[in-house]
């Protein structure tokens, strides 16, 4: 009884290599549009949940009532953390993360190589941290108190946080294919 | 040469059509912000004739970098939602009527695409790309 001989190279720090993808340069350009208008769109939805709410009124039938929720500093913290982790994974060298996760065990010493490592995680667990936090806002201060009509509120804010981690995905694939594709020679 | 002026006389056209738009769903309603849409549209071509100059000026070098070229599409991308969602939040938000809404969506569009439209016939063998 024993486990079955793992097939990696034990020296490697994960397990699963860096996805590749090898995209063409129309892909790449249709892709990073994409990326840009993901990130604006995810940006204008919490614009306009907080502009709705900025403009919120009381129901028509009780006009002396208060809106009980608006959206505040706590909405917008989640989505501060997104957009640093989208920033930190799209500003990464990929060359480093790509000797980094590299087959042969050599490359993946160095301090570059470290250094792309821990910024990677850094970046994706602050996307995935704004994503659980959009979560959080959502689930305490708009479901728990049992609002009616102010959950959009909290939607807008998850479907920002997703659509910013989208957003960082598609501009991770279609950055990933060589950027040599353009090389022109003008001398 | 009577084909290009016949282009050029179209676009002109279009491009005014384009304001017009924007400008009645300012007008008609007293309320001046789908003019921000206009603005958007204007500037969505600029990020990427800048940073193919960028792109391009240090050709010398052998190391040609794309990040700038990249970079452009990315804030472009931005600028043409930005345009397109603005207006639906005014309207969202019962800040701008929604005729003002649609109106000024198709003249943003109408100017960027004249925009598009032209640099693509006359942007001397697709030099800058928007």
């Amino acid at each position: 009884m024993s486990i079955p001989h793992a097939s990696y190279d034990p020296r490697r720090v994960f397990r699963f290599s860096l996805p590749k993808f090898e995209v063409g340069p129309k892909t790449r350009a249709i892709g990073t549009y994409l990326s840009g208008g993901l990130f604006a769109l995810s940006y204008f939805l919490l614009f306009d949940a907080a502009t709705l709410s900025s403009h919120a009124t009381p129901p028509p039938d009780a006009p002396y009532d208060v809106v009980p929720v608006h959206m505040s500093f706590v909405d917008w913290v989640p989505a501060i953390c997104s957009t640093l982790g989208f920033l930190v994974t799209s500003l990464l060298d990929k060359s480093h993360l790509q000797s980094a996760f590299a087959q042969d065990a050599w490359g993946s010493e160095g301090p570059a190589a470290w250094r792309a490592r821990v910024v990677l995680f850094l970046g994706v667990a602050l996307m995935a941290g704004g994503l659980a936090g959009s979560l959080t806002v959502l689930i305490l201060k708009y479901i728990i108190p049992d609002y009616t009509g102010y959950i959009y509120y909290g939607g807008a804010n998850v479907a920002m946080n997703g659509g910013i981690m989208i957003s960082a995905m598609v501009l991770w694939i279609s950055q990933s294919g060589s950027d040599e594709y353009e090389y022109q020679l003008t001398v | 040469m009577a084909a290009g002026l016949k282009t050029v006389i179209l676009l002109a056209f279009v491009l005014a059509l384009g304001f017009l738009l924007v400008i009645l769903s300012c007008a008609l309603w007293a309320n001046w912000l789908p003019l921000l849409v206009a603005l958007t549209f204007v500037l969505a071509p600029l990020p990427n004739s800048i940073c193919s100059r960028c792109a391009r000026a240090d050709d010398i070098s052998p190391e040609y970098n794309s990040a700038y070229v990249d970079f452009g599409r990315f804030l472009t991308g931005m600028l043409v939602t930005t345009g397109l969602s603005l207006p639906l939040l005014l309207a969202h938000s019962q800040l701008i009527q929604p005729a003002a809404c649609w109106m000024s969506i198709a003249g943003g569009g109408l100017v960027y695409g004249t925009i598009l439209v032209y640099s693509g016939w006359f942007g001397g063998g697709g030099e800058d790309e928007f």
